[in-house]
């Protein structure tokens, strides 16, 4: 077995990443249309898992309140387009920016406390934003029915109607998260952001200015949490405040966690188990819930670094273990 | 002029008085031991300096500047209108700002003091290398769209951290375990390790607390050489110890500290022989060598 996974990793990662999109370009062509908005939505919540990744893998922050950006990020660009009439495509950026300054301005006061206490105010805060949306401030954010009515996405004079356009868009988003984040781990940032999960006062006794460095994490989680958002209002074309309640952000911590925290593969295993297995088994989402809790238990008994996590969490979490395999560490880089 | 000073420095945890009073000057280029049975403040000076406590009262001056002082009262602050004007990103304004505020231990850092930890706090799960390029963290620019797109600048940037940490890796003799991780590293090693994170951050002035513990003699009188070549360097020494072989040996000046008060100031041979210092290590009534 590890001799497979030894030669395994001897491929070149250019060959299989290679094959790998090669797929994920062919897969929804022989499929209908219901499995085709599966596959976007599975590529929306791996973006969204990937957009918390940073927060909780790589800066080890907790942020259980994370679907208050993505449902902002899709306010955003309903209402720029319902109001304004904003074409979708340049109320991306915009939700971006509004989901990161928002990301700021709720997390720069309480960035000094720490784990468990971090928790609960991010899931305080995000459960603001979701009350806000439900009582309809200022008369514009359509209460609990949400907004309806927003435009199709019109790309070089063609309306973008069929699922198979938007996985297409959602894709092309998905790889440059992907090249990003793994771009970012591997960077002087990613540095830094290890330093403070392993240690925020040494960290700071670095010179590492620790309340910038998790500042970024978030700002930079929120804002892509709020790309994803727009995406999601661009097919949906009608948005509600059910996509900034609780359970939405559990489900994406629960992304991040099961499938492995910091690990990029991690945020793929995460969102079929915890949003494509559910979506395909209809009859079975009832179940959901259930099965959710047995398999959170059951992986922090059998698994806690996650079905796929980074190098570096396992190291952390099974740090009783022997000395990791002499012929890996020369790579020494997770995932 | 001294490279750091400290005036009637104080510390007080509720009732209970950790330092008092302390004045002390640090010159260029020495070895400063501090000294002290267990509680009398030591850590909490180092803390001090290092602006992870603010002090209770006194002052800390860094090359002459004010790097730890008080923080300001409510009543100071909403009567100054710098506090009010301290969110604006002026540069003016920042600089007036920063002549009231105390620093944050990452800026005590990039004016140049350096520290390790009493107990080691290495970045455990990563690896000797990456450990030590915490080190020209600050000093460098690279951000998020440098990690990206990774233009030409970030790259030699990328170079010239890990140049830096592989320099003072084999200035500590770390060189051969640098794809290691820290804690699968001997104890030995990672107290120099956590003395080559240090350096790594160009200090003026390194602040050791107990480099010594735990090491055996052959260690010791290794990291005492190695400590001899750091002041060598250029760089000024302060140090923690109770392992008197090694304070005796390489300290110029010792300070002793009891019950947070200074209660000696000299040269190794002059210590030894306070009677003060004797009372306080050992009791009133024995008479030993220290």
């Amino acid at each position: 077995m590890k001799d497979l996974l030894t030669r395994f990793r001897a491929i070149k990662p250019l060959y299989w990443q290679g094959a790998l999109l090669f797929l994920a370009t062919l897969a929804p062509l022989p499929l209908g249309d219901y499995y085709r908005s599966v596959l976007w939505r599975t590529g929306l919540y791996v973006m969204l898992g990937l957009s918390l990744n940073i927060i909780v893998g790589y800066a080890g922050l907790f942020q259980l309140g994370h679907a208050a950006f993505y449902g902002v990020g899709a306010y955003t660009a309903g209402m720029l387009n319902i109001y304004f009439d904003v074409p979708l495509l340049l109320t991306f950026p915009l939700s971006v920016l509004v989901a990161a300054v928002l990301g700021y301005l709720l997390t720069r006061p309480i960035l000094h406390l720490r784990g468990d206490y971090l928790c609960i105010v991010t899931i305080a805060f995000g459960e603001v934003v979701r009350l806000v949306l439900v009582n309809n401030i200022f008369g514009i954010t359509g209460g609990a029915n949400g907004l309806s009515g927003i435009d199709r996405l019109v790309l070089f004079g063609i309306v973008l109607r069929a699922p198979i356009y938007h996985y297409y868009i959602v894709l092309i988003f998905l790889i440059i998260t992907i090249f990003a984040t793994q771009r970012l781990q591997d960077s002087r940032l990613g540095r830094a952001w290890r330093y403070v999960r392993e240690d925020e006062v040494a960290a700071e006794a670095m010179g590492v200015d620790t309340t910038r460095v998790k500042l970024l994490a978030f700002v930079l989680g929120s804002g892509w949490a709020g790309l994803a958002g727009a995406l999601y209002a661009a097919k949906i074309t009608v948005i509600s405040p059910d996509q900034a309640k609780f359970m939405e952000s559990v489900i994406l911590f629960c992304i991040v966690v099961l499938g492995g925290t910091g690990s990029i593969p991690g945020a793929f295993v995460g969102t079929l188990g915890m949003v494509t297995l559910p979506e395909l088994s209809r009859p079975l989402r009832a179940w959901r819930d259930a099965w959710l809790g047995v398999a959170m238990v059951t992986m922090m008994i059998a698994r806690p670094e996650g079905l796929w996590p980074s190098r570096q969490i396992r190291r952390e979490i099974k740090s009783e273990e022997e000395a990791p395999d002499p012929s890996l560490a020369v790579t020494g880089r997770s995932d | 002029m001294a490279l750091l000073e400290s005036r009637k420095l104080t510390k007080q945890f509720g009732g209970l008085t950790a330092v008092d009073r302390v004045a002390f000057e640090l010159k260029e280029r020495e070895i400063l031991g501090l000294i002290g049975p267990n509680g009398a403040g030591k850590t909490t000076i180092f803390n001090m300096i290092t602006g992870i406590y603010a002090p209770t009262e006194g002052e800390i001056f860094f090359q002459g500047r004010r790097i730890a002082h008080p923080p300001l009262t409510w009543a100071k602050r909403l009567t100054t209108p710098t506090w009010w004007m301290s969110w604006l990103p002026l540069p003016a304004v920042q600089e007036r700002w920063n002549g009231f505020r105390s620093l944050r231990p990452h800026e005590i850092t990039e004016r140049g003091i350096a520290r390790t930890f009493q107990t080691i706090r290495l970045f455990n799960n990563i690896t000797v290398l990456e450990n030590a390029m915490s080190g020209p963290h600050y000093r460098t620019q690279a951000g998020v769209a440098g990690a990206i797109f990774r233009p030409s600048s970030q790259r030699r940037e990328e170079q010239y951290i890990v140049d830096e940490a592989r320099k003072n890796l084999g200035f500590m003799g770390l060189e051969e375990y640098e794809d290691e991780l820290a804690k699968n590293l001997p104890y030995g090693h990672q107290r120099r390790l956590e003395i080559a994170r240090a350096l790594a951050t160009n200090p003026t002035l390194i602040i050791l607390d107990e480099p010594a513990a735990g090491l055996n003699e052959q260690e010791s009188i290794e990291l005492m050489a190695l400590i001899e070549k750091i002041r060598d360097s250029g760089i000024t020494v302060l140090l923690i110890e109770h392992d008197m072989k090694v304070v005796m040996g390489i300290c110029e000046r010792i300070i002793v500290l009891d019950y947070g008060k200074k209660i000696a100031e000299g040269t190794p041979a002059e210590v030894q022989g306070n009677p003060r210092v004797i009372e306080a290590y050992l009791g009133e009534e024995e008479k030993e060598e220290v």
